[in-house]
């Protein structure tokens, strides 16, 4: 079913449309002042870090708390069935609802109710389910997926919400949003009043007490656990907590992340079956509790993704998710969306799927600052690629490339060239080129490229030993082949400062385009080989102007070096000698700077990397503003600008309209000049711009520290630095 | 229970659309109440629970000429409002607590499009944690427990905040305090 789906048209047809695009986008705009504000005064950092210790821990002994919970839950006088699978889950409710000869089923939203395809199921036995959360019941009248795990049917204006209901409900309805939430109401009635059984899931298990949590802010949930005289809960074993206390954080955040409230206006917690009312008077109700396993028991033993079994389903990481506010939740996820729901999906339903899913992914690190459990999305849907691509491997010339070109930078310059040759590139006035080569890549039509610099960085350097202690200088990729200029500024300011600055040649590609694309081994190969390069001349820093090899050499290096105990030691060594060029210049010149120019208004983008992955942000801004810069910060400086590197060329729709979203935050500050510490974003921004035609200085914080030292001299003024 | 906690319970209360008010007594609730109801006339209501207080009120609104209806659920759907005291508020967001294993507590609070809830302000406290750790160190702690903050709403279409989708679209919060000469709560003794 599902799993045939073709991602990429879906993209297609969602990135273009314009209902879906505003109302994601006014959401996520919404959503972040709202969160703040409802996190006022709550140590957000601490309590999530509370969680995720709780949920750590709950996972390690996630078969004991659910034999716990099913006896607490026995004893309280419900009916508990430990499902293994989705099948046997939708066999005991389905089964149930035939022996009792029930006609009508009431549901609250529960998304493993999805998971296991439980509607389907009942209604081919002929029962009638009837979602009753607003947005849930809107999606199953017009016959569609959710496109939002809180808001589901957020793609839908008001109009068409009214034409639905006329035509569904025979009646005529006005499009006031009160006027259709009231025939929401109205209708809904009688299926509460009538309904045999009441479906709902829970956002919580508590194992001491045998009770289910359900946060609701409708009220359906009331009406569904308290009027039909059957209950059905069903539940995932990763939502059993131990005991009531670890009920409180989780309500001190889940609904702060999720819709930023600081509290539902329900919150139900159930144990055991109370009273209900029948056409023969006042009896117990029934009440089972479907506690489903279907991949998590699995999944909490796997050694990297038991991480995901932390989530608590709150969608943060989805609300400020750049990709997922373009195509939403029925494109980027199946039943649970985003770069969770890809690791999810590949647990509860297929490896594959959820891998394919998961290439939605651009990697921009923005969803960990925000996730109440600590999750690492990124690295879970990073992991999940590189299963995949170990399995299947990958396409034949990305498999070339990654293994036989990155690792040697001389062919790799020479194929660049050829193959630019060989297309005759336009190269527009301001050095940029139509066409992509095509050795790397078919689908960059559309995209401005940087033309080759002639001549790469590595035969523009200019060897010297003077100088006190060594820098051993780190290019990558971009600054070697296609901004060499920006390595050249990073030589002066260093050289300024009486360093000694080496570049040593063996070096190659940091291995972060190949890791990125599922390609470990090619990490690793070059890992080894630019460790031993650098290692070689045992400098007293390491400096590069591009953060994502900053990110390999100080993070990934150690970890993927780590089996071989000698090759780990020096990479340790390797790492912490390495530096990220802005927080190396702050540190060695913070006091000797002094203002070059005089108040020019500029603005400064925070490359993914920089900011979320190596924690800088403050640096450079003080560099600029010491330089004398007026810095006007734009609105999501630090969102990503859509390069992520590879995602470029697999998801060119995607990473363009994320680019048009970061150029329009550019040019609302009115400044000429944008700073930047990524050449991969810098690339991604000049060249959107040079597309745009709007002509906007777009630079490298080394390049202003340079073109500082240059004033100087030539002022004859006092020394800058 | 201190002042200060009463009114960050208001203050949060009222921050989710809740309706605050204040009792000095029994039977300034009911005259409230009763006034309340004014603007509903004709108006039906079912009241949850037979307490001191649930009795008062119920003989209230009958002398004022207010239909009582028996607790089920087609009368509930009917009745306009509903009523029932709650045990314990949470100051930190304004929350309701009660003990809601009584199927009459959940229909009173759930089905109509009013719902009053009286709270004495006695059972402030200051955090979830309190209020949980309170009802389930009892000796028969809920079965089912029921936290109630502000009316019921939603945002799914356009995002547009709308009140009362399912359950009530008015949520009045009576606070039944002490004057602090013990007389306050005329009647309310046993
Ligand atoms: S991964 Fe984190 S942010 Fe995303 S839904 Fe789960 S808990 Fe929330």
């Amino acid at each position: 079913m599902a799993v045939s789906r073709d991602l990429r048209a879906e993209a297609k047809r969602a990135l273009a449309d314009p209902v879906l695009f505003a109302a994601l986008h006014r959401f996520s705009e919404a959503y972040l002042p709202a969160r703040d504000e409802a996190l006022a005064g709550v140590a957000f950092e601490e309590l999530a870090e509370r969680i995720s210790a709780i949920r750590q821990h709950n996972i390690s002994r996630v078969c004991q708390l659910a034999d716990m919970f099913e006896q607490r839950a026995l004893e309280s006088g419900a009916c508990v069935y430990r499902a293994p699978d989705a099948a046997s889950a939708v066999e005991y409710v389905q089964k149930l609802a035939l022996e009792r000869g029930i006609r009508a089923v009431v549901k609250s939203k529960s998304m493993i109710s999805e998971e296991i395809g439980l509607n389907h199921a009942l209604a081919m036995s002929g029962i009638q389910v009837t979602e009753t959360d607003l947005g849930e019941w809107i999606i199953q009248l017009a016959g569609q997926r959710p496109s939002h795990m809180v808001m589901p049917a957020i793609h839908m204006t008001r109009e068409e919400v009214a034409r639905l209901f006329s035509d569904r409900l025979k009646i005529p309805v006005g499009t006031q949003v009160s006027e259709l939430v009231a025939v929401a109401r109205r209708q809904l009635r009688s299926h509460f009043l009538d309904a045999e059984m009441g479906i709902t899931g829970a956002n919580a298990a508590v194992a001491s007490t045998g009770s289910v949590l359900l946060l609701t802010n409708e009220g359906n949930g009331r009406l569904v656990t308290t009027l039909p005289p059957v209950h059905v809960v069903l539940v995932g074993y990763e939502k059993i907590v131990a005991d009531m206390d670890e009920i409180v954080p989780l309500l001190q955040v889940l609904p702060r992340s999720a819709t930023a409230q600081r509290i539902t206006s329900y919150v139900s917690i159930i144990t055991g079956p109370t009273e209900v009312e029948t056409r023969n008077g006042r009896k117990p109700k029934e009440l089972h509790i479907v506690l489903i396993d279907n991949g998590r028991v699995k999944m909490s033993k796997h050694p990297v993704f038991k991480e995901a079994m932390k989530c608590i389903r709150c969608s943060a990481c989805l609300n400020v998710c750049p990709v997922y506010r373009l195509i939403g939740g029925q494109v980027y996820g199946d039943v649970y969306a985003g770069g969770i729901g890809s690791v999810l999906t590949a647990f509860f339903h297929s490896k594959e799927y959820g891998a394919r899913i998961g290439e939605f992914c651009l990697g921009c690190r923005r969803c960990v600052q925000y996730c109440p459990a600590k999750v690492d999305i990124p690295e879970l849907v990073l992991a999940l690629r590189q299963e995949h691509v170990a399995a299947r491997g990958l396409p034949a010339t990305a498999n070339f490339i990654l293994r036989k070109v990155l690792p040697d930078k001389g062919l790799m310059h020479g194929l660049l060239r050829t193959a630019s040759r060989l297309q005759a590139p336009v190269t527009t006035r301001r050095g940029f080129i139509r066409h992509l080569p095509l050795v790397f890549h078919e689908v960059s039509r559309n995209m401005s490229l940087p033309a080759l610099a002639r001549q790469p960085f590595r035969d523009r350097f200019e060897h010297s030993s003077v100088g006190s202690e060594t820098v051993a200088l780190f290019a990558g990729c971009l600054v070697d082949f296609v901004y060499p200029e920006i390595g050249e500024a990073v030589v002066s300011v260093l050289r300024r400062l009486g360093l000694c600055v080496t570049f040593p040649e063996v070096q190659s590609c940091c291995g972060i385009p190949a890791y990125y694309l599922g390609d470990r081994k090619t990490l690793c190969m070059l890992a080894e080989q630019n460790v031993r390069a650098l290692a070689a001349s045992d400098p007293r820093w390491i400096v590069t102007a591009c953060p994502t090899c900053a990110v390999a050499l100080k993070k990934l290096y150690p970890e993927v070096l780590s089996p071989d105990a000698g090759l780990a030691l020096v990479a340790r060594t390797i790492s912490t000698r390495t530096w990220d060029f802005a927080s190396l210049a702050h540190r060695l010149i913070r006091d000797k700077m002094k203002p070059v120019v005089d108040g020019v208004p500029a603005t400064y983008h925070d490359s993914c990397h920089m900011k979320r992955s190596l924690g800088v942000s403050g640096e450079p801004r003080e560099i600029l503003r010491t330089l004398g810069y007026r810095l006007h910060e734009m609105k999501e400086s630090d969102v990503c600008c859509g390069f992520g590197g590879s995602y470029l060329l697999k998801h060119p729709g995607i990473s363009q309209r994320i680019m048009n979203r970061k150029l329009d935050c550019i040019k609302q500050t009115g400044v000429g000049t944008v700073f930047v510490d990524c050449p991969g974003c810098l690339l991604q921004i000049r060249g959107g711009l040079e597309r745009a035609g709007v002509y906007l200085r777009v630079e490298h914080t080394a390049q202003a520290l340079a073109a500082s030292v240059a004033v100087s001299e030539s002022k004859h003024k006092e020394c800058v630095i | 229970m201190s002042g200060d906690l009463i009114e960050v319970f208001k203050e949060s209360a009222r921050a989710a659309l809740a309706e605050v008010n204040e009792s000095q007594s029994v039977s300034e609730l009911t005259a409230q109440i009763v006034c309340l109801l004014e603007d509903y006339r004709p108006v039906s209501a079912v009241v949850g629970g037979d307490g001191l207080i649930e009795r008062k009120v119920k003989e209230a609104l009958v002398a004022a000429g207010v239909e009582i209806l028996p607790v089920h659920k087609c009368s509930a759907e009917r009745a306009v409002v509903g009523i029932c005291c709650y045990e314990m508020g949470v100051a930190e967001t304004g929350t309701l607590v009660a003990d809601a294993s009584a199927y009459d507590a959940r229909l009173v609070s759930s089905l109509p499009p009013v719902h009053v809830a009286i709270l004495d302000s006695d059972g402030v406290v200051p955090d979830m944690a309190t209020a949980l750790s309170r009802m389930y160190m009892r000796p028969q702690p809920p079965a089912y427990l029921a936290m109630v903050t502000g009316p019921s709403r939603t945002a799914d279409i356009e995002r547009e905040l709308t009140l009362g989708v399912h359950g009530p679209g008015r949520l009045v919060v009576f606070l039944l305090k002490h004057d602090g000469d013990g007389g306050a709560r005329d009647g309310s003794q046993p």
